[in-house]
């Protein structure tokens, strides 16, 4: 493939965040990470459309939510997270493997309060931190519903104490 | 930092597996090229067999079902006998589709963009509504944020109702009014009555709509009339003379699920959710909506059909009410989620199934958002429910009968791949075959007619665009232009004029697709698009508009095409609202996007076979991503055309 090196360096910088995105929309670790190869695997395979889209971000998001949504149906994935990684695509991950759950439950105790709308909406605006539109292009939703959207599920977010200043907590 | 920050920032993330992504990604591309060997031969084939290979059939479906009489439906769905019945229905279905994590098999509906305009029906030439608005269906309004009577021009904008007198020299700003419980409003315009339709600012229910009325009667101090709220979304909305009509969708309750973790095995988190469903209620399920003496249920349990198999849970309401009296409403409602609506001028279709968008392909976005209204995205995520159920609803005045219902192959992929004259339906499908492990999708037209309680397809006509994806689609009483992209481009004209026989007449082949067809004049049409090409840098994209002779349909001939520069893509094809035919001085107005976001407004004057233009770019539009500026332009009483993109208001030198 040609622009391999620029690929390898785009997928090295986007996999935390993608990670934790996956994470926070709801997989767990272990699914969470065979989702985010997934989707950088598609990238490679459409590096060049990639490469010329308009916003990297919107795009690659909008790809890593339809693996999601598309891997989450199909019953060989079940199979295949309890399996751990197939295709020799490296091993599960250990050294954290523990805090990794532990974060994950939480995470997903927190925002099991909205709707998997609201999630891909909180998610991608105020955790990923992509812009309005970018949030809006990646979701294929128009850029008044992701404020709304947003809004409104931040209030949720707060009402259940999840967005409270930690410090703010012992007040 | 709050806790959920304090999560993001410290899940451990293992090291990014490059090396292992490089190796597979290198893997697979092998296997891909080796399996794809045969695929430009097999291209060039199949684009050869197109012309020959429309296959008319004619299938008249025989359909069995109860006919029920019953005040709102007539046809073969069946309202709820009873509350008890109505909640008994909601629940198990419920139950079939509850989880572990919630509900399963979310459908991610995508939020429709509720207007989103063009042009109405026929190949005659085509003007503008009342109000300004570049439409579907002539006498059927649409939606928008600016609003004109010819004199008076009203926008809505942040929340802000403005008015202003247009008929002096200059515009000048007559009254304001701020609507700070509505936001992503849209208006329309009834006599000296707005009606703004948005989200509600600050309603407590998730999703919730609401819709005031405002007096411009005084035009220096609009006045708050009414303001009626509703749970659920609103994604279609039209006006017919006084009347307006809202599909307002509202998905399942969103009840309080658990999802499994260390204390709570998969099988208990299941458990306990269908307990959740069992014990949900007709409050949970049923749309509210609240006109200001208290919240209460939308429809009446007999005025809810129980839908057939499939559709998604939920309900949808098909709501009307006088633009005169918007808090007396007529509504009824099936339970379940529909995807597209389109309103002809007595008849409301509304069909079930994933709008394109329900199934998001990234690798069809364009410069744009997919699935907006006006362009045609493909359904692209694998095999999936290949047949799409129509409902067809009788509009009388506020009032919506259900009258007849039929199922096509394919899906429909927005509301302008229908259109109904002399009481035929004609819907462009795009349906995918399969063939061992391949995939082929191809795009059909096919006619139906309502038979007793039954929309029956009477003819249809197969094969256009195979391996093509649908992109733009215009209908007149005998003719159907359809425009297909990939690998040809073809332009297909449709005869229509025997229902029972739709007939291929003519594929223009040209390089570049159109996303949204004008008819003009003397069987002339405007089509705006864009032209794709590939070199060693990879995909190249410009816009283009083109001037077709469709005069003759069997030599339909591009006449003038005039290209702007690298990366620039048309707004028309997202949202027709952005593009305005000026009959009186034969010019065309649309607006494009620049890579940098700026937007560039194109004037094109048809001048027989010629296409004289002129390219103004818009100042101040450059920062500002995505369609949030809604270039519009329209024509005063008095000729004068009117811009209005982000906060400028002006006439406009044609």
């Amino acid at each position: 493939m040609e622009h391999e090196a620029e690929y390898a360096a785009f997928a090295a910088e986007r996999w935390p965040t993608l990670l934790r995105a996956a994470v926070f929309l709801g997989a767990s670790p272990d699914e969470a990470e065979d989702l985010t190869q997934a989707t950088l695997l598609l990238c490679y395979r459409k590096w060049e459309r990639v490469r010329a889209a308009d916003d990297r971000d919107a795009y690659v998001y909008r790809m890593l939510l339809n693996v999601l949504r598309s891997e989450r149906r199909s019953a060989w994935w079940r199979h295949r997270s309890t399996r751990g990684l197939e295709d020799g695509l490296g091993e599960p991950s250990s050294a954290d493997a523990g805090e990794a759950h532990a974060v994950a439950d939480a995470v997903h105790r927190a925002m099991a309060a909205l709707t998997k709308e609201q999630r891909e909406v909180v998610v991608l605006r105020y955790f990923v931190q992509l812009s309005e539109a970018q949030t809006a292009a990646a979701l294929g939703i128009p850029a008044g519903t992701v404020k709304s959207r947003l809004s409104r599920s931040l209030a949720r977010l707060s009402a259940d104490h999840h967005l409270h200043d930690l410090a703010g907590e012992t007040q | 930092m709050n806790d959920l920050e304090n999560l993001w920032e410290h899940y451990p993330t293992p090291e990014p597996p490059t090396g292992t992504l490089l190796r597979e990604g290198r893997r697979r591309s092998r296997a891909r090229r080796r399996a794809l060997v045969v695929r430009p031969l097999l291209a060039a084939a199949t684009t050869a067999a197109v012309v020959s290979a429309f296959v008319v059939g004619n299938h008249a479906g025989a359909r069995t079902g109860p006919v029920l009489q019953a005040s709102a439906f007539r046809a073969d769905l069946h309202p709820a006998t009873s509350c008890t019945a109505l909640l008994d229905d909601y629940r198990a279905r419920g139950l079939t589709q509850v989880g572990p994590f919630g509900w399963e098999n979310d459908a991610y509906p995508f939020a429709a963009v509720p207007a989103a305009g063009a042009a109405p029906r026929g190949l005659d030439q085509v003007g503008n509504s009342a109000t300004g608005t570049n439409v579907q269906e002539v006498g059927v309004d649409e939606p928008d944020d600016v609003k004109t009577d010819g004199l008076l021009i009203v926008r809505v904008q942040g929340g802000l109702l403005s008015v202003y007198d247009a008929s002096g020299s200059a515009i000048r700003r007559a009254g304001q009014l701020r609507l700070p419980h509505l936001s992503d409003a849209q208006i329309l315009l009834a006599g000296h009555t707005v009606v703004a339709i948005g989200t509600g600012a600050g309603t407590s229910r998730e999703t919730g709509s609401r819709v005031e009325t405002i007096s411009v009667a005084d035009p220096t101090t609009p006045r708050l009339v009414s303001d009626v709220l509703y749970s659920g979304s609103v994604s279609s909305i039209r006006q017919h003379g006084a009347v307006i009509r809202m599909v307002v969708e509202s998905g399942p309750p969103a009840l309080a699920f658990v999802q499994p973790h260390q204390g709570l095995s998969t099988r208990q988190a299941r458990e306990r959710n269908r307990q959740l469903v069992r014990s949900s209620t007709l409050t949970d399920w049923l749309p509210t909506y609240d006109n200001g003496s208290g919240s209460r249920a939308l429809l009446a349990c007999g005025n809810v059909a129980l839908p057939p198999k499939g559709l998604p849970l939920g309900t949808v309401s098909i709501v009307g009410f006088d633009a005169a009296t918007p808090t007396a409403v007529e509504a009824i409602g099936v339970a379940g989620q529909t995807g597209t609506a389109y309103e002809s001028a007595d008849h409301l279709y509304l069909t079930d199934g994933p709008a394109a968008g329900a199934c998001p392909c990234p690798m069809m976005v364009r410069g744009g958002t997919p699935n907006a209204a006006g362009s045609i995205a493909v359904p692209c995520c694998g095999p999936r429910r290949d047949r799409t159920t129509i409902f067809a609803f009788d509009l009388d005045g506020p009032r919506a009968v259900h009258v007849a219902t039929g199922e096509v192959r394919g899906t429909i992929a927005d509301r302008w791949s229908m259109d109904e004259a002399g009481g035929v339906l004609r819907v462009a499908t795009t349906s995918t075959e399969q063939s061992g492990r391949s995939l082929t999708q191809s795009s059909s037209v096919v006619t139906l007619r309502a038979e007793g309680s039954h929309l029956v397809e009477v003819g249809r006509l197969d094969g256009l665009g195979v391996d093509e994806t649908l992109t733009a689609a215009r209908w007149s009483d005998d003719v159907a232009i359809l425009s297909t992209a990939r690998h040809t481009d073809p332009l297909f004209s449709v005869d229509l004029s025997d229902p029972t026989h739709p007939r291929l007449i003519g594929a223009l082949h040209i390089p570049g697709y159109t996303t949204y067809f004008h008819p003009i004049a003397d069987g002339k049409l405007i089509g705006v698009g864009q032209k794709v090409a590939f070199d060693q840098r990879g995909e190249q994209e410009r816009a283009e508009v083109a001037l077709f002779d469709i005069s003759d349909l069997a030599r339909a001939r591009r006449l003038a095409v005039a290209p702007l520069g690298q990366w620039t893509w048309p707004l028309a094809g997202e949202d027709p609202r952005a593009f305005t035919w000026l009959p009186d001085r034969s010019t065309a107005l649309t607006t494009f996007r620049t890579r940098t976001g700026a937007l560039v407004l194109g004037v094109y004057r048809v001048e027989g076979d010629r296409l004289v233009t002129s390219m103004r770019p818009l100042p101040g539009t450059e920062r500002v991503l995505g369609g949030d500026l809604s270039p519009r332009t329209f024509e005063l009483t008095d000729g004068r055309v009117v811009l209005v993109v982000g906060d400028r208001l002006e006439f406009l030198d044609v």
